[in-house]
């Protein structure tokens, strides 16, 4: 039985001497070296207690480090648990709470902050500093997670939930392979290869950078967290490692390209770009397509619970105007759209899209198994064009995207109703890619308007940075329809 | 140039240009990271803005969340990158 943790174990076993991570503090680190630094972090789990079936949260900043402790779960038949490490300590108690981790991985500074509250129920934790390791064994461990199959937990991904509670969507084994195996054929990987690492751990679009790298034999350039959105940065960071794969949200490549020089000259070893996340914009795709004459450039789609179910790949000529698609079927999935009648969306069309295959989750952590076989709707609205292909439409319902983040409003103003002072809020996103904002429009409870840094530093106690609101509009009160819902419309331009 | 100017110019742009005037209670020591005020693309308009108004270059490597986590780290920042 094939499994997750094979991939890296293969690539170590046979090509032990190949670059399997760049990463800012070890530099190149080798298959060997992640191999035995996986197998020492394992024996410190073992030690620790964490058995077969049991999920290790890993919280620290992206590193060899945090790779080796993710792989180091997956050996001993554990699933891992990757967290935002600019998420609040509030945020990963609930979650540490919720899918009752058996340990975390970290730095010293995250669990010493993790560990002055009391609030959450952490049986071990391991800090990967200078040292911690030394007494651990690299060898070969002996097969802990042999009592493991394809439909086995992998690892958990949590986003935002619109009730206010964080959600982990639970990817199986297979579900993981299903997806590594596909993107690694269709991407066409050798070990000739350097994919970069643009998204957090946290965020599945890292699932491809790191295993279809390894798949290969190829190697995973780590972009550091703070470089993100830097265009010259990120452009002198292709360069200088000589990215041949490129995986990203559009807005982080419409950054370096114009605003970084991404094509002065153009890259030589660029290949492949990829995109995720958010709508990629027509113009943008036309100026990678002249840019990049022979590179392939790709739009891959999917929420978190099917990781990419749909892809399209431009053709030699792009007009820069029409919508990019969305594109057909990804990684053995079937994919089609259901109208609001219950039909099924002939082209022309719109519905829902809806995924069913190897790729959808075995559901939300806590929550009933998501049936195998049934329907994952995915709250997304598409266009079913007469090539068999969907276009992007929207969403049905609350959830936004900020740069590639996936946001319920619910979960931003349940935050900020935790303040005192606020006596009602609603939420809503302004603008779109790089200029997206987070707008609240609040009353008051009672005379004082809380300023604006005071609400910052609340939210920050509760939700992750990419959900802190970056402006505040006062009203008397919050615009109503006249049957008494919230008007979202009138929210919108109270906003602008 | 003096620290203090230093600090000033760039407590004024992240007061003005990042939290468009609601600066109330921003301190050099405030945690601009921690609390949102400079997020990712804050971190790219600031970068530009150091790199125009002190005429330095920050290379990928110094854009950490230690160099970044206040005005006065910054502004420590700015001097050790000055020619």
């Amino acid at each position: 039985m094939r499994l997750l943790k094979d991939v890296l174990l293969s690539a170590a076993a046979s090509t032990p001497d190949g670059v399997a991570v760049i990463c800012p503090e070890r530099g190149a680190v080798r298959y060997g070296e992640l191999d035995e630094l996986a197998n020492r972090v394992a024996r410190a789990l073992l030690r620790g207690g964490v058995r077969a079936g049991d999920r290790v949260g890993v919280f620290m900043p992206k590193s060899a480090d945090a790779l080796a402790a993710m792989q180091a779960a997956l050996r001993i038949g554990a699933a891992y648990v990757p967290l935002d490490p600019s998420s609040p300590v509030a945020r990963i108690q609930t979650i540490t709470n919720d899918c009752r981790l058996a340990a975390m991985v970290g730095d010293e500074a995250r669990l010493a902050a993790l560990g002055e509250d009391t609030g959450a129920a952490l049986p071990f934790t391991l800090a990967l500093d200078e040292g911690a390791l030394a007494p651990f064994d690299a060898g070969t461990l002996p097969d802990t997670a042999a009592t493991l199959d394809g439909n086995s937990l992998a690892y958990i991904l949590y986003t935002s939930g619109s009730t206010g509670v964080p959600k982990g969507v639970a990817l199986s084994q297979e579900n993981a392979l299903a997806f590594i195996d596909w993107a690694t054929a269709l991407l066409e990987v050798t070990p000739a290869d350097v994919l970069a690492n643009h998204a957090p751990f946290h965020f599945d679009l890292s699932v491809l950078d790191v295993y279809a790298a390894w798949s290969a034999g190829a190697s995973v350039a780590l972009v550091p967290e703070m470089a993100a959105f830097s265009p010259r940065q990120l452009v002198e960071f292709v360069g200088q490692h000589g990215v041949s794969v490129w995986y990203s949200v559009p807005s982080a490549v419409a950054l370096m390209l114009h605003h970084g020089g991404l094509f002065e000259p153009p890259p030589p070893a660029l290949r492949v770009v990829c995109c995720a996340g958010e709508a990629f914009p027509p113009r943008l795709l036309a100026a990678l397509r002249a840019g990049l004459p022979s590179a392939r450039l790709l739009n891959l789609y999917g929420p978190t619970e099917t990781n990419v179910c749909t892809f399209h790949e431009a053709p030699a000529a792009v007009d820069g105007e029409t919508p990019v698609p969305i594109g057909v079927a990804a990684c053995g999935d079937e994919v089609w759209a259901v109208k609001d009648d219950g039909a099924r969306a002939t082209p022309g069309e719109t519905g829902e899209l809806c995924v069913t295959g190897p790729t959808v989750m075995l559901g939300y952590w806590g929550q009933e198994p998501h049936p195998r076989g049934a329907p994952y709707r995915t709250g997304d609205q598409v266009l079913v064009r007469h090539d068999g292909g969907f276009d992007y439409l929207g969403r049905r319902d609350r959830m936004v995207k900020l740069k590639g983040h996936r946001v319920e409003l619910g979960e931003v103003e349940t935050a900020l109703g935790l303040h005192p002072e606020i006596g009602a809020v609603a939420a809503a996103v302004v603008g779109s890619g790089t200029d997206a904002r987070l707008v609240a429009v609040a009353v008051a409870r009672g005379e004082r308007r809380v300023p604006l840094l005071e609400l910052k530093a609340h939210c920050a106690k509760h939700v992750p940075r990419y959900m802190i609101v970056d402006r505040v509009v006062w009203v008397d009160t919050l615009p109503r329809t006249p049957n008494g819902k919230l008007d979202r419309g009138a929210i919108a331009s109270a906003c602008l | 140039m003096d620290p203090n100017v230093v600090e000033a110019r760039i407590f004024s742009f992240i007061a003005n240009g990042l939290l468009g005037g609601n600066s109330e209670g921003l301190e050099r020591g405030t945690p601009l990271l921690e609390l949102g005020v400079v997020d990712s693309m804050g971190i790219t308009r600031l970068t530009s803005f150091l790199e125009t108004e002190f005429g330095i270059r920050v290379p990928v490597e110094e854009l950490s969340a230690t160099n970044f986590a206040s005005i006065e780290a910054l502004a420590r920042l700015v001097s050790r990158l000055s020619p």
